[in-house]
């Protein structure tokens, strides 16, 4: 089986449907303390959404080429990134980088979201707000082949020399094709193969 | 920054954390030296798994359905459908063949089986030597629980209930027990379609088992769909092999 080839299980694109209700420009933020965090982040950024999910949970939504002066100005409220995120949209043909802030101060979780083509994805890094970027970016750059302009550690990172620039969290990387160009066939000691997934 | 109130923390003040370096106190650790030691002498003593505790399977080859939940659910895929001869009569339902080579112990299938065949037992040991003949132990359809039951309260050691497992060249498996019983019957094939040759026998066994036919209903009908799209799936991967 040929590792290229398109996997079986069919993707599931959903519409973020809670997401989109806050399309009309006064998304009424609740009287609470994220409410205001968010308000007080949206006047200064007017390009961005803000919307806020729960108790301690808020959500942005920026486009892409304005990321970097997003996150800098958030980086006064949003002291700490806990993670940076990458989800694959396959039928759209995009990359979905959700930046994960952590306010010390204010005890509030924020997800910065932002949405960027497939092919040639770039990005400015963002290792000069928070430096821990760095592994985070080197991850999301191994595993779904985003470049990371600006960040010098772009290499070799987790994965083996055979598995890098494969980048297997993409959702077209054939998982099951891939392991039998390596293991063969069928990789099972017994009779039966399991290799056929039935879910 | 003022518009937003901050949070109320309690902060423990250092000095109630940091503690003093001392020569003494390590020597305080001496104390259990005379002291009994907190340990369990394996080969001479026993421990009792806790009731409930998560070991390998049983299997109840009456009631088992075939419906292969148990197989869909699986986090490892450990669980292959098998159909199986017994007494020259083939089982009119697949059942599930565990390879704890990959099962996780997890339990999944025990909970999603719709008529509870599918159990689990406290027996947890298996320690086998390296030759493939032994190493079949690690891939069966798990035998009933009543045995199993049985089993456990002759030996209570909560070892695997097999002690080997025979294979004969024309797919006949032979279950040697540890009281010296044997389980004998044949693997005729293995997926959710029924192999090539059904031997038919299968007239006789239907007025007798005519209420789980209704249960048997649905999870047919589901057998139906699926190989149609494994086969279509396969179809739709072969051209793209021949391209390459
Ligand atoms: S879920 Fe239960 S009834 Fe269904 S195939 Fe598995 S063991 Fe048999
Ligand atoms: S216990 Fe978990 S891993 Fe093992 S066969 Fe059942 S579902 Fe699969």
């Amino acid at each position: 089986m040929d590792m290229n080839e398109k996997p079986k299980v069919e993707e599931k694109v959903e519409e973020q449907k809670p997401q989109e209700v806050p399309e009309v420009e006064a998304p009424k933020l609740p009287d609470t303390k994220e409410g205001k965090l968010v308000a007080e982040v949206l006047e200064k950024a007017p390009y961005a959404e803000g919307n806020v999910r729960r108790e301690r949970r808020v959500e942005f939504k920026v486009p892409a080429d304005r990321i970097k002066e997003f996150l800098e100005l958030a980086s006064e409220k949003f002291e700490m990134l806990i993670q940076i995120s990458v989800v694959d949209w396959l039928k759209e043909g995009e990359f979905e980088l959700v930046y994960q802030l952590w306010s010390v101060s204010e005890s509030v979780h924020a997800f910065v979201r932002t949405r960027i083509p497939r092919e040639n994805a770039k990005m400015p890094t963002v290792m000069d707000i928070w430096p821990v970027a760095e592994t985070y970016e080197r991850e999301a750059h191994e595993f779904f082949g985003i470049i990371f302009e600006g960040n010098p550690r772009l290499g070799p990172f987790i994965l083996e020399p055979r598995e890098y620039e494969k980048h297997p969290f993409r959702k077209d990387f054939n998982m099951i094709g891939y392991v039998k160009t390596i293991y063969g066939e069928d990789f099972d000691r017994y009779d039966e193969s399991k290799t056929n997934y039935v879910i | 920054m003022e518009s937003v109130e901050k949070p109320k923390v309690r902060v423990v003040g250092e000095e109630k954390v940091k503690l003093k370096k001392s020569f003494v106190k390590p020597w305080m650790g001496i104390k259990y030296l005379f002291k009994k030691p907190v340990t369990l002498k394996i080969p001479f003593e026993q421990i009792e798994p806790a009731p409930k505790y998560r070991g390998f399977h049983t299997l109840n080859w009456k009631t088992c359905v075939g419906c292969n939940f148990c197989g869909q659910i699986c986090p490892a895929r450990a669980i292959e459908m098998t159909w199986i001869e017994v007494d020259g009569k083939m089982e009119k339902r697949p059942h599930p063949k565990v390879d704890y080579g990959r099962c996780t112990f997890c339990q999944f299938c025990v909970d999603v089986c719709p008529t509870g065949a599918l159990d689990f037992t406290e027996n947890y040991y298996l320690t086998t030597g390296g030759l493939e003949e032994d190493l079949e132990l690690y891939d069966w359809v798990p035998i009933d629980p009543k045995k199993v039951k049985e089993l456990n309260e002759k030996f209570r050691d909560y070892r695997f209930p097999v002690v080997k497992i025979e294979k004969l060249e024309d797919g006949t498996h032979i279950y040697h027990l540890r009281d010296g019983d044997k389980i004998e019957f044949k693997i005729l094939g293995y997926g959710l379609r029924p192999p090539k040759k059904p031997t038919p026998a299968k007239p006789p066994a239907k007025p007798a088992k005519a209420p789980e036919k209704k249960e048997a209903a649905k999870p047919a009908e589901k057998k139906e769909e699926k190989p149609a799209e494994k086969a279509e799936e396969k179809a739709q991967a072969k051209p793209e092999e021949k391209k390459e």
